[in-house]
């Protein structure tokens, strides 16, 4: 990074730097084996993989799998959905959890506390499975989008983690826009959200990752399977053998084993169902490096 | 002067408001927020309304656990019982065996699994060159995105008897005879902590390295001005900057203080480790959800409410005793 | 204002009049009275299935609550496949309604929301209890002598088990019967190194063991250099399962007085935990038997690690020679499992395989369904051969393969005249081994999803069965030899079925099963016979806690009660 250049390279700094970047290098190659794994899995045939024994690198190389996967009808709907999904949910929980953020964070609002504790209770207490379930019912959110987006709009944590973030800047900015008659709103979008980028990528990688991984809800709401992610099509496919070892009838049961997929299909689903949300963070990270100087800001 | 005089008129209205809406009492100054925070206020009325439909409808459910539940009745056609889910639970004798064991993974996940991440933050923002840090910072929170089931998979291939790394140990010697990493107890609860670290490091360091990206530039340069070392920036600017986060966390950890894991026991615990992994969620499911009997599970996750929030309260007040930052 | 109304009225009326004639006129003929045509009376046309088609659709929703619906795309082919066809030869719209999630939530939620279709299945006997005490289901008895008797007489023994105490008639069992010569567990050895070893006489689990270690000493490791085991085991498997060949019912040790002693608490029970122990202290137990999932279990087993198996059938031939086959093109017939029962000594009889009769899910008309009497018609319609073929099997006289290639998908023909035969290409592929299972699916039969009664009993025939596979065994010489070496391990366990589950049973049952998952593990790794007994004495103390006794008592109670039914 070009701003803290001048530090000078000593000796010590040496010795740090070489640590660190070990460290670095034994933790990636952590945190990156298993999805290599999985990669291999993926390009392996089916029934040579029930062997077990592949790590890094597939021992009988085969597309099939990413051909059975493409060809799968439901995955392609199911993407769609899972993009529609992320870019408005995420997009419409970004905005509001930031406004509310903002709110619970001005000093002088005298409701502030009052929808701090509002939204901190819902963080503790819920109502549980079956009256949410009634209420989605009641509502007519039953096999809609809407159900995805809606109930998701606020949440306490975000709240916290905007207002943690909107109180760390200066107040005396907000207030002498205020004092210049700017509305609420315009403090909220043209001061607070450009000052507030990493938050606002923090929050979007947060809730469009919990966008795109969710499945639960899905699997109660999406009862005709119009509006399938696809997370719940991964979902169904790992769990597939545990489901399946439910089953009572021993004939069944041995029946049903042969509709089972391979490993290695379980595996090109999830590098299929993966990969694109991995994108997401490259692509905000440009938010996170570089800092804010908060100095020109104030002059 | 234009400006001055609109001031003027402004502080005269403001004596005029605090005639009519006394200061200190409740319902003055409320009605004096009213008007001076209108604004606020209109913004407020949609939130309020999503929150009470969405979160606080639903609550009725917690009634749940002072009733007989049967799925497909009213609440008030079931058979009213009082205490007897709560009772029945904490009188069960398996009560402190689950205690125990959620107490110690989560206190192991608050204190080494919460300093992780932000130890990982900090390191990785003394890397330096932006095309090696942003490929780690990627890379860091891929195993989030691993599912539990297929991470169970290498769990297992990994710390088997058979497993890689007894394999490893095996051949340099270190090691005699396979060590049963998972069906001995005694190192259920460490493999726990070391494969959540594992999974949820990047992920949960995201929020920290926001928050020190959003560090004022301008303090480093001065900080450099007075003299401080590499590690003197870290120590007296960085985490400074970066406390109120922390705290945030921590609080809001302190508050799933009951809660230590689920999927994580269903998939890699077994039935010779169970006195070591069986906490309250995976036994409120067992017992519970499967069987149908919501209201066990209702009155246990009802007991986990309360006294997460208890503690959330009072985390909350110490930080504020000791002038950090609080949640309200 | 009056006016426009009056005109409105005037032109509906002459639109409704002009709507009956030509209904008449497309009638055409027919002597079909007009106007009280109920909605189930038929046309009197028969289809070759000796299906009466009705005049107006027989339309129906079906919520299937099993949950953990997976499917493939050859499966989402089979139910539309399906659903056409009824519509087409039936006239029959029957919409099924899958679910994802977990089955009990499902059911759970589908009471609570009353969100459910004319028709619910695959639901447990809990959730048929609640249908019923809600008064959401409607009782069946008034047609179980009428328009289902054929399902009355397919059930045979276990309808009154069924039936409430007031001859109402509610839950249906979705599958009843069993194949009752077909082994479901057995033992298994490799027949290749069985047969080096000069295939020696194995009648006892000693003897059983002596030739896996003789075979062992032989072969120590595999192809590729790893150390080889006599059996391995993984998580769904259990004493209750295994202690069949120590003369134990499903864990029950039942004396002729029929007392029950649970197996931990049983001389059966400890012979069959020395056993394993004598396997584990010997080195021979996979050190992960008890961790393994079934995938970790069928990764050593495809890898030639395991010698013999003691569990299900099917698992050493899915994840044996099946994966050898296609692996290895030098595979000969004989690298493979083959399965054989054996008892101890002390045990009377080895009872092995328990039949349960009854099922584990069953069907429900609800309060929703508009014509009750038209669905059970229909369901009787699935009791008949034709009607499980149909249901089971698949469409008859085969469907095109959806990937294009024009090939056609056949197992079995039906004719105009209601006569049918296997088709003899898919027999001979059955026996192979060469069919291919996952096509099948697009028949609409064999995933199991649509059915909503069935029985597992051979036909009367005597020869066809749900599952064509296990069909013509005296054709297939290794069938053979499992249905020869097992005769007389199989029993009938269907009074052990427990149908009252309240939720303390639940818990208690719950409870017990905690208890051996932690302690009989422990005992079969003891290191010595005096480790071994103090570890028995831990888990009889574990089971004590747990509330053995009072759940011995209620599982003694209702097999009584089932025996007198």
């Amino acid at each position: 990074m070009e701003k803290v250049a001048y530090l000078k390279d000593t000796t010590g700094r040496k010795v740090f730097n070489f640590f660190n970047g070990l460290f670095m290098l034994i933790f990636t190659v952590l945190m990156v084996f298993p999805f290599l794994n999985i990669l291999a899995l993926s390009f392996n045939e089916g029934s040579d993989a029930v062997r077990g024994g592949i790590y890094l690198w597939p021992r009988v190389f085969s597309l099939a799998n990413y051909e059975f996967v493409f060809s799968n009808s439901d995955l392609w709907r199911g993407f769609w959905v899972s993009v529609l999904r992320v870019v408005v949910g995420t997009t419409t929980a970004v905005i509001c959890n930031a406004l509310l953020g903002y709110i619970v964070s001005c000093r002088r609002f005298y409701g502030r506390k009052f929808m701090r504790i509002l939204f901190l209770v819902t963080m503790y207490f819920s109502g549980g499975l079956i009256p949410t379930y009634l209420l989605m019912v009641r509502l007519g959110f039953m096999n809609t989008f809407s159900v995805y987006i809606i109930p998701g709009l606020f949440s306490a944590y975000y709240m916290l983690l905007a207002s943690s973030y909107i109180q760390g800047l200066p107040e005396s900015m907000l207030e002498s826009a205020r004092i210049d008659g700017a509305s609420e709103l315009v403090v909220f979008s043209k001061i607070v959200l450009p000052l507030s980028l990493p938050m606002l990528a923090c929050l979007a990688v947060y809730i469009g990752v919990g966008h795109w991984n969710s499945w639960f809800d899905v699997s109660l709401y999406s009862r005709n399977g119009v509006w399938d992610n696809l997370q719940i099509i991964l979902y169904r496919l790992l769990n597939q053998a545990d489901a399946l070892s439910k089953l009572m009838d021993a004939q069944e049961l041995s029946q049903a084993m042969r509709s089972i997929q391979p490993v290695t299909m379980r595996a090109a689903t999830t590098v299929v169902v993966v990969l694109p949300i991995i994108m997401i963070y490259p692509f905000l990270q440009k938010y996170f490096v570089g800092g804010i100087t908060l100095g020109a800001v104030k002059g | 002067m234009k400006h001055v005089l609109k001031e003027e008129t402004k502080t005269g209205r403001k004596q005029l408001l605090s005639e009519k809406y006394p200061h200190g009492t409740f319902r003055g100054e409320l009605l004096r927020s009213f008007r001076r925070d209108r604004q606020l206020w209109i913004l407020c009325i949609p939130i309020i309304i999503w929150a009470l439909i969405f979160c606080y409808y639903p609550m009725y459910g917690v009634l749940m656990s002072f009733f007989d539940y049967i799925p497909g009745k009213a609440l008030w056609e079931c058979q009213f019982v009082g205490l007897k889910h709560f009772r029945s639970f904490l009188t069960n004798p398996i009560f402190f065996r689950l205690l125990r064991n959620t107490l110690a993974m989560s206190l192991l996940q608050l204190t080494i699994g919460f300093i992780a991440p932000v130890v990982f933050a900090l390191l990785l923002s003394e890397v330096k060159r932006p095309s090696l840090k942003k490929p780690i910072q990627t890379i860091s929170y891929l195993p989030h995105f691993i599912s539990w089931v297929i991470a169970g998979s290498m769990v297992y291939n990994l710390l088997s008897s058979e497993g890689t790394l007894n394999n490893i140990l095996l051949h340099f010697g270190v090691i005699d005879e396979y060590i049963p990493f998972l069906t001995e107890g005694k190192y259920y609860w460490v493999i726990y902590l070391l494969v959540n670290i594992w999974k949820g490091i990047g992920w949960s360091a995201i929020i920290y390295l926001s928050a020190i990206s959003g560090v004022d530039q301008g303090l480093y340069e001065a900080g450099v001005l007075d003299g401080l070392g590499r590690f003197g920036l870290v120590w007296h600017i960085t985490l400074p900057s970066i406390r109120p986060t922390i705290i945030l966390m921590f609080i809001l950890g302190i508050g799933s203080l009951l809660s230590a894991g689920f999927d994580y026991h269903l998939i890699i615990g077994n039935a010779s480790t169970m006195a070591y992994w069986d906490v309250f969620d995976t036994y409120t499911y067992r017992y519970g959800v499967q069987e149908g009997y919501y209201s066990m599970s209702t009155a246990v996750s009802l007991m986990k409410s309360v006294i997460g929030f208890i503690l959330v309260l009072t985390a909350n007040k110490i930080s504020k005793r000791f002038g950090e930052s609080a949640i309200f | 204002m009056k006016k426009m109304s009056r005109f409105v009225s005037l032109l509906l009326t002459a639109g409704l009049c002009l709507s009956s004639f030509s209904a008449c006129g497309a009638s055409n003929g027919s002597n079909a009275p007009q106007g009280d045509a109920s909605a189930n009376q038929g046309t009197g046309k028969v289809n070759a299935f000796g299906w009466e088609i009705p005049e107006k659709t027989l339309k129906f929703t079906v919520s299937h609550l099993g949950g953990n619906y997976a499917p493939d795309e050859n499966t989402k082919q089979g139910l539309k496949n399906m659903h056409d066809y009824l519509l087409k030869e039936f006239n029959v719209d029957m919409q099924v309604e899958m679910t994802s999630g977990d089955g009990a939530e499902a059911q759970n939620l589908a009471l609570a929301s009353g969100e459910y279709g004319d028709v619910v299945t695959a639901i447990s006997y809990a959730s048929a209890q609640k249908f019923r005490d809600q008064g959401r289901a409607v009782d069946l008895s008034p047609y179980m002598n009428d328009i289902a008797s054929n399902v009355k007489k397919v059930m045979g023994n276990v309808y009154g088990m069924v039936e409430e105490d007031d001859g109402s008639f509610y839950m249906l069992p979705r599958s009843v019967g069993a194949v009752e010569e077909l082994p479901d567990l057995c033992a298994a050895l490799r027949y290749d190194e069985y047969q080096e070893i000069g295939a020696p006489k194995i009648e006892t689990p000693e003897d059983y063991y002596n030739a896996i270690k003789q075979i062992l000493q032989l072969h120590p490791t595999n192809a590729l250099g790893e150390k080889r085991y006599a059996l391995s085991l993984y998580e769904e498997e259990y004493p209750e399962i295994l202690g069949g060949y120590w003369g134990l019912k499903q864990g029950w040790d039942i004396n002729d007085q029929n007392e029950m002693t649970y197996w931990a608490f049983s001389d059966a029970g400890y012979e069959m935990t020395q056993w394993f122990n004598q396997i584990y202290r010997d080195g021979n137990l996979d050190p992960d038997a008890f961790v393994n999932t079934f995938e970790d279990w069928g990764v050593k087993c495809a890898n030639e690690r395991l010698v013999g198996n003691v569990g299900y059938w099917w698992t050493v031939y899915n994840k044996g020679h099946e994966v050898w086959q296609k692996n290895n093109p030098d595979w000969n017939e004989n690298q493979r499992y083959f399965h054989l029962g054996f008892k101890s000594e002390n045990a009377k009889q080895a009872t092995i395989t328990g039949k349960n009769h009854l099922g584990y899910a069953y069907t429900m008309i609800t309060d929703k369904a508009k014509d009750p009497e038209g669905i059970m018609k229909f369901i009787n319609f699935m009791s008949t051969d034709v009607g499980m073929a149909l249901f089971n099997w698949g469409i008859p006289n085969g469907v095109e393969d959806m990937d294009g290639s024009g090939n056609i998908i056949k197992n079995w023909e039906i004719h105009e005249d209601g006569t049918w035969e296997f088709d003899p290409d898919a027999k001979q592929a059955f026996l192979d081994n060469t069919w291919d299972y996952s096509k099948e699916f697009q028949l609409g039969g064999s995933s199991s999803i649509l059915y909503l009664f069935r029985t597992c009993s051979r036909w009367d025939d005597g020869e066809f069965c749900i599952w064509p596979n296990q069909c013509w065994y005296e054709e297939n010489p290794w069938k053979q030899m499992m249905i020869e070496n097992l005769e007389g391990t199989i029993f009938d366990a269907t009074p052990l079925m427990v149908l009252d589950r309240t939720p303390e049973f639940s818990m208690m049952e719950n409870s017990i099963k905690d208890a051996w998952g932690q302690f009989w593990p422990v005992c079969v790794m003891s290191a010595s016979d005096a480790e071994l007994e103090s570890n028995w004495k831990a888990l009889q103390d574990a089971l004590k806690a747990a509330g053995i006794d009072a759940y011995t008592q209620i599982m003694q109670e209702n097999y009584l009660h089932n025996l007198g039914q």
